[in-house]
């Protein structure tokens, strides 16, 4: 626990290990720790909307594990490709670094989400409105989003001064990641659960994808 | 006690200076918790004279309630408040250690405390000769408003005098000694300082709805918390609505 704190304070400020030449396979695992363990605060805090009453317990921790999965398997998923793409752009040696850097992203906006579950824990305790806490959640996560990008940009600048052409290998990055965390997050949804809806463990129709239906729906309003 | 108020009273007559890097280690953050705990107590006692002199009945338990609300609204708002303080002041680059910055931060709110304290037996004077409960809620807002924006000033400069020391008084400084921190530019403390307040004013405005009632209608029968309903910000968006339906 403590040298997690350590970790997350070095990660931070860019310091010790984060600053070290050499270091990219303790950085890397530093990193996925900080985002299992941050990604499963958060989850549990939005999770425990509904209290602990019946199966309460049931999705804070399943909302616990749901976070870091949408992390790391979004990752994990866009990994081999982002792979291919860096070495067929003469870039291989600089890999390592690479997966620092982006693993970034994810490592940052876990970390601010963590350091914001006490407020989103006290808006818990004290709204009945479950709109308002998923307004609220995203509005989290937009927050930590932004901070993580701004993270990544910082740990990348290195890498694009030393090679220009890692600038649009990072766009690439982001375009990907995102194309694949959105359909992620959808198909792992409940992530608060619905009040009217029985504890589940992923929504009936989960296996729907994001964009289909995101196009149903404007195809359903024009049709109107 | 005596140590108690001899920090108290540092931090009021040498406010910013007493919280630069060297004084900064003199500050006992347990002091500045009782510190805090008591004087805004005093101020919450007060509070709840209105209902004692307002009321047919007079409700003590009100004063009870407004004694250990006022407290508690502050601690509580700086513990959740701390870990998203703590993690956006090492993001923007500030050197402020842990403890220092707890430091600082108790300071701060013992000041802004130490104010309103000032005001509260003003606020019990006017609970003893007003019937009017509007009128006493706006007073005491404006008390806790005029409280919190020297708090806020006070913070300003000292995280300026803690993170951006002016260079001109390097000059008079002899080479040898190098400051404490490295210094940062004016503008990455200012968006420091936004974050904070922005970050301590949400929290702060939603854990004075959660305490909620301070100052209960005297037409209404006493209660301890108003119950779970809405939140803050819910409630002005509703009184925004209502203003132009």
């Amino acid at each position: 626990m403590t040298s997690l704190l350590v970790s997350v304070e070095e990660f931070l400020r860019a310091e010790g290990l984060f600053a070290r030449a050499g270091a990219e396979r303790s950085r890397f695992w530093a990193q996925v720790r900080m985002v299992a363990v941050c990604g499963a605060i958060y989850g549990a805090v939005m999770g425990s909307f509904h209290g602990l009453e019946g199966d309460g317990w049931k999705q804070i921790a399943l909302s616990g594990a749901k976070v870091p999965v949408l992390f790391l398997a979004t990752f994990a998923l866009c990994f081999p490709s982002f792979y291919v793409l860096n070495a067929l752009a003469g870039l291989r040696d600089d890999f390592p670094r690479v997966v620092n850097a982006v693993l970034g992203f994810q490592s940052l906006t876990a970390i601010v989400l963590a350091a914001l579950a006490p407020i989103t824990e006290l808006m818990n305790l004290s709204t009945t409105g479950y709109s308002f806490m998923l307004l609220w959640s995203g509005i989290m996560f937009a927050v930590a989003t932004v901070c993580g990008q701004w993270k990544m940009n910082s740990m990348y600048r290195p890498l694009i001064a030393s090679n220009p052409r890692h600038r649009p290998l990072a766009n690439g990055w982001i375009t990907l990641y995102w194309f694949v965390g959105i359909q992620m997050a959808w198909v792992l949804r409940p992530f608060v659960g619905s009040p009217g809806l029985p504890f589940q463990l992923l929504r009936p129709q989960a296996w729907g994808n994001a964009y289909v239906e995101v196009a149903e729906l404007i195809l359903r309003v024009l049709h109107q | 006690m005596n140590q108690l108020w001899r920090q108290v009273d540092q931090l009021l007559r040498r406010q910013e200076s007493a919280l630069a890097d060297d004084a900064l280690r003199d500050v006992r953050a347990s002091y500045l918790v009782v510190g805090i705990v008591l004087l805004a107590a005093v101020y919450g006692f007060f509070m709840g004279w209105y209902a004692i002199f307002s009321r047919a009945v007079p409700e003590w338990r009100q004063v009870a309630a407004d004694t250990w609300k006022m407290p508690t609204l502050f601690l509580m708002t700086l513990v959740i408040c701390f870990p998203s303080l703590y993690v956006f002041s090492a993001l923007l680059g500030s050197r402020l250690s842990f403890a220092q910055m707890l430091r600082v931060l108790l300071a701060i709110v013992a000041l802004t405390v130490t104010v309103l304290a000032s005001f509260g037996p003003i606020v019990g004077f006017f609970a003893l000769s007003t019937e009017n409960h509007p009128f006493m809620v706006l007073l005491n807002v404006a008390f806790c408003a005029v409280a919190g924006v020297l708090g806020v000033g006070v913070l300003w400069k000292a995280l300026r005098i803690l993170l951006a020391p002016k260079v001109e008084a390097a000059g008079n400084v002899p080479p040898m000694i190098q400051p404490p921190l490295p210094s940062q530019s004016d503008r990455q403390v200012k968006s420091l300082f936004r974050v904070w307040i922005l970050i301590y004013a949400v929290v702060g405005a939603q854990m004075g709805w959660v305490l909620r009632p301070f100052i209960s209608d005297p037409k209404a029968p006493f209660m301890w918390f108003c119950g779970k309903e809405g939140n803050f910000f819910l409630g002005v968006w509703h009184a925004v609505v209502s203003v132009f339906s």
